[in-house]
């Protein structure tokens, strides 16, 4: 081969000199020594960490069998069964051996029991359980197997690394309404640490699909209907799991880019419907994210979403996958499937025949890895024997998989430590900063002065609803160390100060098994009963706190048909409303808190709550968040990154649609086009005064760029923040554009009576269009600049581009 | 000339110079206007020395070419913008326009008067017509054979008030009850809105695909392409993908242009993906010209050329909107020309070709040559003013009743009238027009018919019928308590829904114990509707809409991908009532399908043949409807997609068999490619009542996958 021959003298000298250099490791680890050289004993181009990503991935590929390629290409979730010891949910080397000779590509949640005996309330393994599991694993996959490659790990971190006692932060809706970027990459770091350190290293997030439709249960995983918002808070999201560059560092694990893409505004509101969406919508929305992230980060990994687009599955689109991703975005990572929707194309889609037809379709039009179990792909061995794919479309995407285990250093230590792993875990810096993030992510949406509550003033504080005495931490969440509710960080805020009382008032749903498929809500009858408790307590309180919203259950990632998560209706289930009616009655001082992952439809709350706050599922430190909002120890100043329809009836509603007759300034009163709380809208204990946009330039050319200076002034009585908004619109293009669109904001944090200038750059190329010929173009003419604290009350500048 | 006050003789006069093409004139190359305007007037065409163009047995295209090469670029213009007038005039003054158009302009091009077909002229009209049932209502028949006659009577109609081209019908694919309004639309399916369309084509045109219209017919100009749904306000963004557009919303007007002589279509307002139908060349030129052979004119809808500059914002100015509207292929702006008077600067500054404009004008001119404006420029039968009020009366009343749909009935109807001698059963009846009057006048003497204007009417009530919709929304809260507390009564409850749209609510649903669908039925409803309530006339419509439960389901329609509908929390994703659902009074028995051939090549036809029997002892009416499935493709294909439909009546007892043909067109998909073919595999092939109770029968289409 010719490759031995460019083996040369000093290249092996290297090599053995980065092999010493792992020495130490080698010995903690009994059996990599074994491995260090190659089977014949030969050292081997594709272990040298010195030697070039191509170089190496090239080398191992030529040593590999068709079936350790494939064994590349797929990952093992209930299939873990086939590599644990009979009646235990610990690895087995010879049984691994027996049934995985050719090695292993993924495996999928380490951290979760699947495949082992089922036992009740234990669904996951401990963190001890997971390294060790992980760590079993590798050294099989190092020792016992012929090319010693290692396994990669993959787990969910949305808002947390998804296994015990991690730290789980605010949901991703939540988060992006904190409108601070630098707090997004710390939380991601944070959770890339607490994985990375039990031994995963591809994350599934972030979600940078555009929420278009708020009875679809995962908008509660999305950064909101935004493209700019959107795209900045997955740089932000994906650099701080992976850090910069494309290789990880220590504590880095790599991203996936989910869902590519129009899941965010699928059919119906009914998760995985179809979006058949026109290409420069696409383009112009549901693009922006993955391609900001593909062109400013290292991704690795990019995941397709389950629904199709104009009759186009994703999983089979090749224009998507091939074409925009790889093509024109340059992508050079990984492409894994989402779960199950390999098969999916045979089962929901049909548009093939089979699981390997399915197999065929996916991996011809991109899909390099299937998740989670690799049901289609397992064919491919046959298929490639058979002649119906070729070896080559194998091998690329064997090498891409390759790739990413030589960029995230497994060959090099592929193994956890469960001491570090203990030290780091849930501690007291993440704490602080999932506490930090639930402060800054609490949206304030209505106060008439009621808020902030001086502690102590009120001598009896009712906290009431359903959602106030448990810590709803939302979907893709585990079990951490501890989580506070709204009711433990209210009485731990007013020790000693005043008295905290307590009823539920009301149940929302009869269980709180949010794995469970059916959802039950509760019994109205009981709840009645509850409401009359709740008013009782009530009365003899100073101010009510109310907790209301959603469950887990009530609105979630509708998976099959049988474990649905969508909604028809936006308002409050069950008897809240009436709860709410009842306590408003009392004419006590009524302060609504919303929990939930679903933007707050919830226009009788608005109008009868003295303040309203918009908590999402503000993670494991929530309460204590929650409480030092209310007692004015933190002053709110998060934004809503989804516009608040008034009920379904309206859906669609984002702020940057384009002019239709119903919404234009000309639309008949009769038919009310506002949302219930536009988009980027959120009050604060303190006033700002925003002055109009000063640009830089009134003219620029069409690769130039501009200054948007504005001066924010903190006129209240309170140290709080702003978020200074930048729109622009195209007021004449050669096809039509949005009313407006965000390209800028800032969060800044004034004194009292202070001021600041906040300066925007806005390029150019922020104010693009796809044309006619669908080319993206700067169009020469005039255009609106236009700044705010929220994307409803702007001021305006115009920008001349020639 | 008849007589007419000052102001209104100046409006004539100016429109009369504009269409002269002497105010454009003067603008264009500064002649002096009172010698060319008198000039203009002063040459009647002379007969003796008829050029081409006044020649009937020349051939049309010598007609055209001959016309054009005499005219001005003023003249040209002119015919852009004032070409075509609407009839919202009085008889007189549409015959003294014509009159100064053919006898004093230069040329004597006759005006082209239109109007539009919005629940049977009835918004300005002229009380001599006839009210038809709305569009959605005719849909509800499931009888093509009824459009076609219903639209010959607006043809005759029309023509009848010198009317030559009718605005409709639209053919818009209406998936969404809370878009505009629904009740212009045929619905929701795209082959069904086809054969509406091309049913009412046909009844306004005469059969045929060429020539020149048959006395008493109009020319039809469908709308709007391409769009979600017709609207008073103009619909809103669609931001739909190019399948999409061409699975649901283009096959009507495809259908139309390749089985009728369609001389005109008309853009839709809304944009589709960014780019308005009035600019869009990829919609104008390349689908409807290039790909479908349309030869007609592209008219612009009210408003749709100047919204390109005030909503669309994609002109700079009303001026640039006619420009790119030109461009892109509308032929004529139709809001009396405000826009492409502005083409003037255009066309001097060389920023139009002279060749687009004689494109646009010869189009024009084709239809007036084919309305056989220069023959017969006046109106038919004006004079004798015959517009057959007896025969359209009739027809209007068999629309009405093919119209109704029975959603439900649990025995409640029909409402039984006393025999001689027996006692008058009571019925309260809460309606304050047409049913009220229809109920009355159908019981004569056999029932008290009581108004409901308390529950104290209906404690002492037989039958309780109750019209919901008459008040729009706005009545609906009063509508909903009465019927809260007739509820209490223990009572049958008949509940007769006129709105013109979907909209009945579960509510209403539960509490009927028969519900009945009306929707606009024109002038003869409330006759329509009391013959359905007591037996006269067994209802035999079908849901051309799905109803949905709530209007978080939206949007709802049964021909859905096989990933939609996963189903939602504490909700269903049923309709209340499905696509194609109506009852009878009858009780039908329909067979399984029988295919002619399991299996036929890509290019074969099949027949389905279903036998259906009355199995009941009342004649009545049934609609057997054909769905497929594609069950394996290359790209998604919906869950079924109706593909024939037939309404039958039949006798107690009698059995009949109901033959469909399938043919290549009925299982082509659009493939990955974006081309139309058929894919081999199998396809279910299903029929039944309506589109959810189905019996299924299995083909094969055998072939090779084209490549």
């Amino acid at each position: 081969m010719t490759r031995k021959v460019r083996w040369g003298r000093r290249n092996a000298i290297k090599y053995l000199a980065g092999l010493s250099a792992y020495a130490g490791a080698a010995l903690a680890l009994p059996g990599l020594a074994a491995v260090a050289a190659g089977p014949t004993g030969e050292a081997v181009p594709y272990k040298d960490a010195s030697l070039p990503l191509h170089l190496r991935v090239q080398d191992l590929l030529s040593r590999m069998t068709l079936e350790e390629k494939i064994a590349q290409l797929i990952a093992l979730w209930a299939t873990k069964a086939e590599i644990m010891a009979d009646a235990t949910s610990e690895f087995s080397d010879s049984k691994t051996s027996q049934a995985y000779p050719a090695g292993i590509g993924q495996i999928t949640r380490p951290s979760d029991r699947r495949g082992a005996p089922v036992i009740a309330e234990k669904r996951w393994r401990t963190s001890q359980e997971t390294i060790r599991f992980i760590n079993d694993i590798q050294r099989w996959a190092a020792t016992r197997t012929r090319l010693g490659i290692p396994v990669l790990f993959h787990e969910e971190a949305l808002h947390g690394y998804m296994a015990p006692d991690a730290t789980m932060f605010p949901a991703a809706i939540a988060m992006s309404g904190s409108f601070d970027l630098d707090l997004v990459r710390e939380v991601n770091s944070v959770i890339g640490r607490e994985m990375r350190a039990h031994g995963s290293h591809l994350a599934l997030s972030p979600v940078v699909d555009i929420a278009r439709d708020p009875r679809w249960g995962r908008i509660e995983e999305t950064f909101g209907e935004d493209p700019y918002l959107c795209s900045e808070m997955g740089v932000a999201a994906v650099t701080g799991l992976q850090g910069n560059g494309r290789t990880l560092g220590p504590g880095k694990v790599f991203a996936t880019l989910k869902h590519m893409t129009g899941h965010g505004q699928p059919q119906s509101g009914q998760n995985v419907g179809p979006a058949p969406i026109g290409v420069r919508e696409l383009r112009e929305n549901f693009f922006p994210p993955f391609r900001e992230v593909v062109a400013r980060t290292g991704i690795s990994s990019v995941m397709p979403s389950y629904n199709e687009i104009d009759g186009v599955a994703s999983h089979a689109n090749k224009w998507l996958l091939g074409g925009v991703l790889r093509g024109e975005w340059k992508f050079d990572g990984v492409v894994v499937s989402d779960y199950n929707a390999v098969e999916q194309l045979h089962t929901l889609h049909h548009v093939v025949a089979d699981f390997p037809a399915a197999a065929i379709k996916a991996i011809e039009s991109g899909v390099d890895g299937e998740l989670p179990d690799g049901t289609a792909f397992r064919n491919l061995a046959d298929l490639v024997r058979g002649g119906r794919i070729s070896a080559g479309l194998i091998d690329t995407a064997c090498a891409r998989m390759l790739s990413l285990k030589f960029r995230a250093g497994l060959f090099e230590n592929p193994y956890a430590d469960i001491d570090a792993a203990r030290a780091l875990t849930g501690n007291a810096e993440a704490r602080a900063l999932a506490l930090r993030a639930a402060q800054r992510s609490i949206c304030l949406l209505k106060n008439d002065g009621t808020l902030p509550l001086a502690a102590g003033k009120h001598r009896r504080v009712a906290v009431i609803g359903p959602n106030a005495a448990v810590a709803r931490l939302g979907g893709y969440s585990s079990e951490p160390k501890h989580a506070v509710s709204l009711l433990e960080g209210v009485q731990a805020r007013l020790a000693g100060k005043a008295e905290v009382v307590h009823v539920q008032g009301e149940v929302i749903t009869r269980s709180e098994d949010r794995s469970a498929d059916e959802v039950l809500l509760a019994d109205p009858a009981k709840n009645r009963q509850l409401i009359l408790e709740a008013v009782a307590l009530a009365k003899t309180a100073d101010v009510i706190l109310l907790a209301i919203g959603d469950t887990e259950q009530t609105s979630r990632e509708g998976y099959a048909a049988n474990h649905l998560g969508d909604r028809t209706s936006l308002d409050l289930l069950g008897e809240q409303n009436a709860l709410l009616d009842a306590l408003h009655a009392l004419a006590k001082p009524l302060v609504v808190l919303a929990i939930n992952g679903r933007p707050p439809s919830y226009p009788n709350a608005v109008a009868k709550a003295n303040a309203l706050l918009e908590c999402w599922y503000a993670g494991q430190e929530g309460g204590t968040a929650m409480a030092g909002v209310l007692f004015g120890d933190v002053n709110p100043g998060a934004k809503l990154p989804v516009s608040v329809a008034r009920d379904a009836g309206q859906i669609p509603l984002y702020y940057n649609a384009k002019a239709a007759p119903g919404i234009g300034p000309r639309a008949p009163a009769s038919r009310n086009p506002s949302p219930l709380f536009p988009f980027g809208f959120g009050l604060s204990y303190t006033r700002f005064e925003i002055s109009a946009p000063r640009l830089s330039a009134h003219t620029i050319r069409t690769t130039g760029s501009v200054v948007v200076e504005v001066d924010v002034r903190n006129t209240g009585p309170r140290t709080g923040d702003e978020v200074v908004q930048l729109y622009v619109h195209d007021p004449v293009a050669s096809v039509a554009r949005p009313l407006k669109q965000l390209k800028g904001f800032a969060r800044v944090t004034l004194a009292p009576g202070e001021q600041r200038k906040v300066s925007l750059t806005l390029d150019a190329r922020a104010l693009a269009l796809w044309n006619a010929e669908m080319k993206e173009v700067v169009e020469p003419g005039l255009f609106h600049i236009m700044v705010g604290p929220n994307s409803r009350d702007l001021k305006q500048a115009t920008l001349e581009v020639i | 000339m008849p007589q007419m006050n000052d102001a209104a003789l100046s409006r004539e006069f100016l429109l009369l110079r504009r269409l002269a093409g002497v105010a454009a004139l003067w603008l264009a190359i500064g002649t002096h206007v009172p010698l060319a305007w008198a000039q203009a007037l002063e040459s009647p065409v002379s007969q003796a020395a008829a050029p081409v163009y006044r020649r009937p047995a020349a051939l049309l295209e010598e007609r055209v070419t001959d016309l054009l090469a005499r005219m001005t670029m003023a003249e040209k213009l002119a015919q852009l913008h004032s070409g075509l007038l609407t009839t919202h005039r009085t008889a007189s003054r549409i015959e003294a326009l014509q009159r100064g158009a053919v006898n004093q302009t230069r040329l004597g091009i006759p005006i082209l008067f239109f109007d539009a077909v919005d629940n049977g002229f009835r918004g300005h009209a002229d009380r001599r017509v006839t009210a038809f049932p709305q569009a959605i209502a005719l849909a509800s028949s499931w009888d093509p054979g009824l459009v076609q006659e219903v639209y010959g009577i607006h043809a005759r109609d029309l023509r009848a008030r010198g009317g030559g081209l009718l605005l409709g019908p639209a053919l818009d694919v209406s998936r969404d009850p809370r878009h505009g309004r629904v009740e212009l639309s045929f619905g929701e399916d795209p082959y069904f809105v086809a054969e509406m369309g091309v049913a009412a084509v046909t009844g306004l045109q005469g059969p045929g695909v060429a020539g020149s219209l048959p006395p008493g017919k109009v020319l039809a100009a469908v709308q709007h392409l391409a769009g979600p749904g017709p609207s008073d306000e103009g619909a809103g963004p669609v931001p739909v993908s190019e399948r999409e557009l061409r699975e649901v919303y283009l096959p009507p007007f495809e259908a139309v242009v390749k089985r009728t002589g369609i001389q005109a279509i008309a853009a839709s307002r809304n944009e589709i993906d960014g780019v308005p139908s009035h600019a869009s060349k990829w919609l104008l030129r390349d689908i409807l010209r290039q790909e479908w052979q349309f030869g007609g004119a592209v008219l612009a809808d009210q408003g749709g050329v100047n919204e390109l500059q005030s909503l669309h914002h994609v002109a700079t100015s009303v001026a640039d909107a006619s420009r790119l509207a030109l461009e892109a292929g509308i032929d004529v702006d139709m809001s009396d020309g405000h826009a492409h008077r502005k083409l003037t600067n255009a066309v001097r500054e060389g920023r139009v070709s002279s060749a687009r404009i004689d494109e646009a004008v010869s189009r024009i001119l084709r239809l007036k040559f084919r309305a056989g404006l220069f023959e017969q420029p006046f109106a038919e039968h004006l004079a004798a003013g015959t517009l057959h009020r007896r025969s359209s009366s009739r027809t209007a009343l068999i629309a009405a009743q093919r119209s109704v749909i029975l959603l439900k009935n649990d025995g409640a109807l029909p409402l039984a009238l006393a025999a001689t001698g027996e006692r008058q059963p009571k019925i309260a009846v809460f309606s304050k027009m047409a049913v009220m009057e229809g109920i009355r006048s159908r019981v004569r003497g056999r029932a008290e018919v009581a108004f409901m204007k308390d529950l104290r009417v209906a404690r002492t009530a037989d039958h309780i019928v109750v019209v919901i919709g008459e008040h729009g929304q706005t009545g609906r809260d009063q509508e909903q308590r009465l019927l809260d507390s007739l509820r209490t009564l223990g009572k049958p409850i008949v509940i007769v829904l006129v709105s013109g749209r979907p909209h009945a609510g579960v509510k209403i649903a539960e509490q009927a114990n028969a519900l009945v669908a009306a929707w606009g039925l024109g002038e003869q409803g409330g006759r329509a509707i009391a013959d359905v309530l007591f037996g006269d006339i067994n209802p035999g419509g079908k849901l051309p809409v799905t109803l949905p439960r709530s209007v978080g389901q939206s949007p709802l329609f049964y021909n859905v991908k096989p990933s939609a509908q996963r189903g939602y929390l504490f909700d269903t994703t049923e309709a209340l009532y499905p696509f194609g659902w109506g009852l009878s009074y009858s009780a039908f028995e329909l067979s399984p399908p029988r295919l002619s051939a399991a299996s036929i090549g890509l290019d074969g036809s099949v027949e389905v043949s279903v036998d259906v029997r009355n199995s009941s002892q009342r004649a009545g009416d049934e609609t057997i409807q054909l769905y497929i499935r594609d069950k394996l493709s290359s790209v998604t294909r919906p869950v079924k997609e109706l593909k024939g439909f037939q309404r039958v009546s039949l006798a107690p007892g009698e059995q009949r068999s109901v033959t469909f043909l399938l043919n290549s067109h009925s299982l082509a998909m659009w493939d990955d490619s974006m081309r139309r073919v058929v894919e081999p595999g199998e396809f279910d092939i299903m029929t039944g009542p309506n589109s959810i109770q189905l019996q299924s029968a299995k083909l094969t289409v055998l072939g090779e996958v084209q490549k």
